[in-house]
């Protein structure tokens, strides 16, 4: 992606010419889309922000730029650098470690790539790119590939991934100068076997990692420390390749690069690319019942947009927060543009599950400008070039600044206008931006966060690298625990220690056990029975399976259902069949926590906090049918799964019981008052550890010690107790200690509840601050959670009960009237 | 270091709740009080002796023994050092006739089968012409400090031969020994031999009804062998560490006559295939 590649395509090839058709030929501009929401919806339009056209800045080729080099860039229409890649090569060229952090199609590229072929060039010095998908990996060879034809430079640039053929392999090896790769190759190929890239290693000057900002988390942790083990089999290869980043922006895209690569960074931030006008917009959906405070569905506006942008022939996508939600905005979106089947599809989904070659022709849709709309998740964030977009219509506040940002960044021109729109749901935090659009819109990037010595993380990158190489007595790998960690490997008969090594002795393969994107078990495939067929259609991740593919219930592939015949939980499999039903499923399922050890607390006349580590059972019970248009419900049915079982950490809130039952007439009441509490307290701590809502699990439970209940809300709209078969508990004759967790939703903790044990004082203000600005009178989704028109008129709603426990929770009693 | 000691002990719970260890509990007493007795673990002088072998560099055991050509093995007589030279050039196709003293057989006992710098050649036979004698020689680590002179042995052996000869080695035993090689830093000794690996061959030619192409399968059908209280392959690895774990090295000694065997019948099957008619013709129809 050079410096001056437009991607502007023909749209209207092929077009027939109904009236209708002879709207969309003429592209109608952004601007007059946001004329058009104005004139018909202008109140919903709660924020709206233009970030103004930018001029490039430009840069002359550095003096000693190898002249092929220079060549084959002027050859390839780029006769000088923006700033910021000249930037880039002057903190390389001086060997310090550097991320680029500059919005998507600033030319990041050249930023790596214009080192990297020097050196090849100059002195046969080799690059690893890594990349976090094949697809990229491949988008980047073939961008190489054209810069080497333009100035007949005589690099190699390879792929090397799970589809290189065996001989193939070894000519990657040996004559690779360039070698492209991604994560799980590096850590499973390409380092246990580092002997075989002795010759790559020996000679390697540069290791290039893009999209950094996509590890974080778990994976994040996991890729850290897959960089620790390829920094210790440089160094014994005798080089210490330059590292080079490149980053969307993140607040601490510094800190994030130096936890990564082991060490500290110098940062580019300041883009010299140009940019066309962009336009912000926040969206809220307009009120269908005030008392209850619901309001139309973000679903419903997101498709509203989008119909008008594909009528007016601007490119559109919608990003949702589930696979669910695209499945069914995808089918809405069908529903209007794609109903003759003999046409070509206009309308796309696309999301992970669904297969790469799928994938990759969606892709090359998009680009090509046969697609008018894809709608996606987060899988379309990343950097694939997929052209140029007019509109990106956000359903749902994607959970942190930073990822809304990305995927804004999906849309934009060089010379034309571009439009984001957040719509918001009725999610708590999306109804605080829509009251609050300065923050959303003003806001900088959240910090993006990863724990390189989450214990579990680490020791299976222990046990990888004592494989790839012996361990000597006073190497550092990570947070200190190294020494330990190889007595209890050698205790197990995996390492053997001799004189002050520490061998690997096991016949096992430890890089096969460990997946880099969680901390357990492996993804599940789908697999299509109809008519006696055996086609494997999607693939999900282990979280998600308990909650999407019990039996019974509907799948959606592309907004086709299947519905689940048989679930092989131990094989990892799912028989679905297609189906005509009319209606989607919803799991049902209940968490329930045991505290086994607490690291601290601390207690007021009223409630008690502390934090420590729990054991978390989660139950997938049953699940509701829903049916499409209406959201009624149309059924339920079982599901008979497995529990899943971890250990994490967490933080948790008790009450004192004479201060509960003096502020409660009855214990049913006070649990509705801590259902809505942990829903605000969730939502907020989510927005104080600038996590991803399913970073955090939370529940109210018995904090007894037999945890012999746990609540939840029931289908009356009240607060029920049940065991975890979803038996109802009742609670009259045993002592009542509800406790709110909130949990690490990671097996081994990701580190959350630890610094949010420091931040309790906020979370417990904060969510009084969420749920008493709250519009609503009684309580709604938007702060305590849904309740029922019978709630109102009685002298406690959800609201003022919430608001009494948290008032509790943080130290103070009530007065006998509610002071609110 | 107290949170540590609990998540670490916590880790050990779960590891031992979900390992597949399929260790009877007769087994894991036997541990436990081999473990105590670790102070007082043999040398590897003592297990040398109890070998049959002796140390010849520091951690490293040799054994050595010849057999007189003509040998029976199983079934087939290996003739002479010139017929199995023959053989050689005829199976690998070689247009230079090989000297009988520069046939090197070649196979190892590791620590498993995955591949991967953490994979050990604990043990390495080599078997070659001497005259009219079919000489072999094993080395064992007693410990990794053995290592190097394991493979500065082997580099020696194999840099003076022209043709090497094994059961799948070209895609294990010498990538394995290889990268073993490259990680103490010394040179492949591996370049310059050719490789006749009998592995092809015998699918190629000997394979059919067969249920599968290890040596032990053509062992049996092909070679007519009976291997009598043979240790099974996969058991090699246990077998080494129990001895470096707790200095129990009785199965060694059969580790080593299993190595011994695999080369007799590396050099049974490669006079076999001399003849072109076998090796054209499945042997189902030979006669016993």
């Amino acid at each position: 992606m050079g410096a001056f590649f437009d991607g502007s395509v023909d749209l209207f090839a092929d077009q027939p010419a109904s009236p209708r058709e002879r709207l969309r030929r003429t592209p109608r501009s952004a601007e007059a889309l946001v004329a058009a929401l104005k004139r018909r919806d202008g109140a919903r339009i709660v924020g709206e922000v233009v970030a103004p056209a930018r001029e490039a800045r430009y840069a002359d080729f550095p003096p000693d730029l190898d002249p092929r080099l220079r060549a084959a860039l002027v050859a390839r229409g780029v006769p000088q650098l923006y700033a910021h890649q000249r930037d880039a090569w002057s903190h390389v060229a001086s060997g310090h470690d550097t991320v680029i952090v500059t919005p998507t199609a600033s030319g990041k590229t050249l930023c790596y790539n214009l080192p990297a072929v020097d050196a090849a060039l100059k002195t046969g010095a080799k690059a690893l790119y890594v990349f976090p998908t094949k697809a990229l990996a491949q988008d980047q060879v073939s961008e190489l590939l054209e810069l080497n034809a333009a100035g007949r430079l005589g690099i190699r640039a390879y792929t090397f991934d799970g589809d290189t053929p065996g001989d193939a392999r070894r000519a990657v090896r040996t004559h690779g100068d360039i070698v492209v790769t991604n994560p799980d190759m590096l850590h499973q190929a390409i380092l246990p076997h580092h002997t075989k890239w002795a010759q790559f290693f020996e000679s390697l000057r540069f290791v290039v990692i893009d999209e950094l900002h996509t590890y974080r988390g778990v994976f994040g942790s996991h890729v850290a420390n897959l960089i620790r083990r390829l920094r210790r089999i440089c160094r014994f290869y005798e080089s210490d390749p330059v590292f080079i980043a490149c980053s969307a922006t993140i607040a601490n895209p510094a800190e994030l690069a130096g936890k990564l690569l082991g060490g500290p960074v110098r940062t580019v931030t300041e883009s010299g690319a140009p940019r066309g006008e962009r336009r912000l917009i926040v969206w809220n959906p307009p009120v269908l019942n005030a008392d209850l405070g619901i309001r139309a569905s973000a679903r419903s506006q997101a498709t509203r947009i989008a119909r008008l942008a594909i009528r007016m022939g601007l490119r559109t996508i919608v990003f949702a927060n589930s696979r669910l939600e695209v499945e069914v905005l995808t089918k809405y979106l069908k529903d209007v543009f794609d109903r003759d089947p003999r046409k070509p599809a206009r309308v796309a989904a696309y999301r992970g599950g669904y297969l790469p070659t799928d994938r990759r022709d969606k892709e090359a849709r998009l680009r090509a400008g046969r697609l008018d709309c894809v709608v996606s998740t987060s899988a379309l964030e990343l950097g694939m070039d997929i052209g140029a977009l007019d509109v990106c219509i956000l359903n749902g506040y994607p959970g942190s600044i930073a990822g809304a940002l990305q995927r804004f960044g999906r849309a934009g021109r060089r010379q034309r206008t571009a439009i984001g729109v957040l719509v918001c749901t009725s999610d708590p935090l999306d109804q605080y931006l829509a009251r609050h659009p300065d923050f959303f819109l003003g806001a900088s990037p959240e910090h993006a966060r990863l724990d390189p010595d989450q214990l579990l993380i680490l020791m299976d990158h222990i046990r990888c690298a004592a494989f790839e190489l012996p361990f000597s007595a006073g190497e550092v790998f990570g947070g200190g625990v190294l020494e330990e960690a190889l007595a209890y490997l050698a205790d197990q008969g995996i390492v053997h220690r001799e004189g002050s090594r520490w061998h690997w002795i096991a016949d096992s393969y430890p890089a096969n056990a460990v997946s880099l994107r969680s901390i357990a078990e492996g993804n599940f495939t789908v697999i299509d029975v109809t008519d006696g067929r055996k086609d494997v259609i999607a693939e999900t991740d282990y979280s998600s399976a308990a909650v999407t593919l019990y039996e019974g219930a509907i799948y959606m592939v592309q907004s086709a259902p299947w519905q689940v015949e048989r679930l092989d939980w131990v094989g990892r499999k799912a028989f679905v069949r297609a189906t005509s039903a009319d209606y989607y499923t919803d799991a049902i399922d209940y968490t329930k926590l045991k505290i086994l050890d607490e690291f601290a607390g601390e207690g007021s006349a009223t409630a008690r906090c502390a934090h420590g580590e729990v054991h978390v059972v989660r139950r997938v019970a049953g699940y509701k049918k829903i049916r499409y248009y209406t959201h009624e419900n149309v059924g339920y049915g079982r599901v008979s799964l497995p529990d899943q079982e971890m250990h994490t950490t967490a933080l948790w809130w008790e009450a004192d019981p004479r201060a509960l039952a003096r502020a409660f007439a009855t214990r049913c009441e006070a649990l509705d008052g801590f259902l809505g509490a942990a829903h605000a307290a969730h939502r907020i701590a989510v927005f104080l550890s600038l996590a991803e809502p399913r970073d955090i699990g939370r529940a109210v439970g018995d904090g007894g010690p037999e945890a012999a209940w746990v609540a939840t809300p029931g289908s009356g709209g009240r607060a029920e107790t049940r065991a975890l078969d979803g038996a109802p508990v009742e609670l009259e004759s045993r002592p009542f200690r509800p406790t709110l967790y909130l949990y690490d939703n990671y097996p081994g903790g990701i580190g959350i509840a630890a610094p949010l044990f420091g931040l309790r004082e906020q979370v417990i203000d904060r969510s009084i601050e969420l749920v008493t600005q709250c519009g609503c009178k009684h309580g709604c989704p938007a702060c305590v959670g849904p309740v029922l028109a019978a709630d109102e008129g009685e002298r406690w709603s959800p609201k003022q009960a919430a608001l009494r426990v948290l008032g509790l929770l943080g130290g103070s009693e009530p007065n006998a009237t509610p002071a609110h | 270091m107290r949170d540590l000691q609990v998540c670490l002990a916590r880790l050990r719970e779960k590891a031992q709740a979900r390992a597949a260890t399929d260790s009877s509990l007769a087994e894991r007493l036997g541990r436990l009080r081999l473990a105590s007795d670790r102070q007082g673990k043999p040398t590897a002088e003592a297990l040398a002796a109890s070998l049959g072998g002796t140390v010849v560099a520091p951690g490293l055991i040799e054994l050595a023994r010849s057999f007189p050509l003509p040998l029976r093995h199983g079934r087939v007589d290996i003739r002479s050092g010139k017929a199995l030279a023959r053989a050689a050039q005829a199976v690998g196709r070689l247009t230079v006739p090989v000297a009988p003293h520069s046939l090197l057989l070649l196979d190892t006992e590791t620590t498993g089968l995955a591949g991967g710098t953490g994979t050990v050649a604990f043990a390495v036979g080599l078997a070659w012409i001497d005259g009219s004698t079919l000489r072999v020689v094993q080395w064992l680590m007693a410990g990794f400090a053995g290592e190097r002179g394991l493979l500065d042995r082997v580099a020696t052996r194999v840099a003076g031969a022209r043709v090497l000869v094994s059961f799948n080695g070209k895609s294990f035993d010498v990538p394995l020994l290889k990268a073993r090689g490259r990680l103490i830093g010394r040179p492949s000794p591996f370049e310059s031999a050719a490789h006749v690996d009998l592995l092809h061959t015998t699918r190629r030619f000997l394979h059919a009804g067969w249920p599968d192409c290890r040596l032990r399968t053509a062992e049996a059908q092909a070679l007519r062998l009976e291997r009598v209280n043979d240790l099974p392959g996969s058991e090699a690895p246990m077998a080494w560490r129990r001895w470096l774990s707790h200095g129990d090295g009785d199965l060694l000694a059969r580790v080593l006559d299993h190595n011994r065997t695999d080369l007799l019948s590396l050099a049974a099957l490669l006079a076999l295939l001399e003849h072109p008619t076998q090796r054209e013709a499945p042997l189902l129809h030979a006669a016993a």
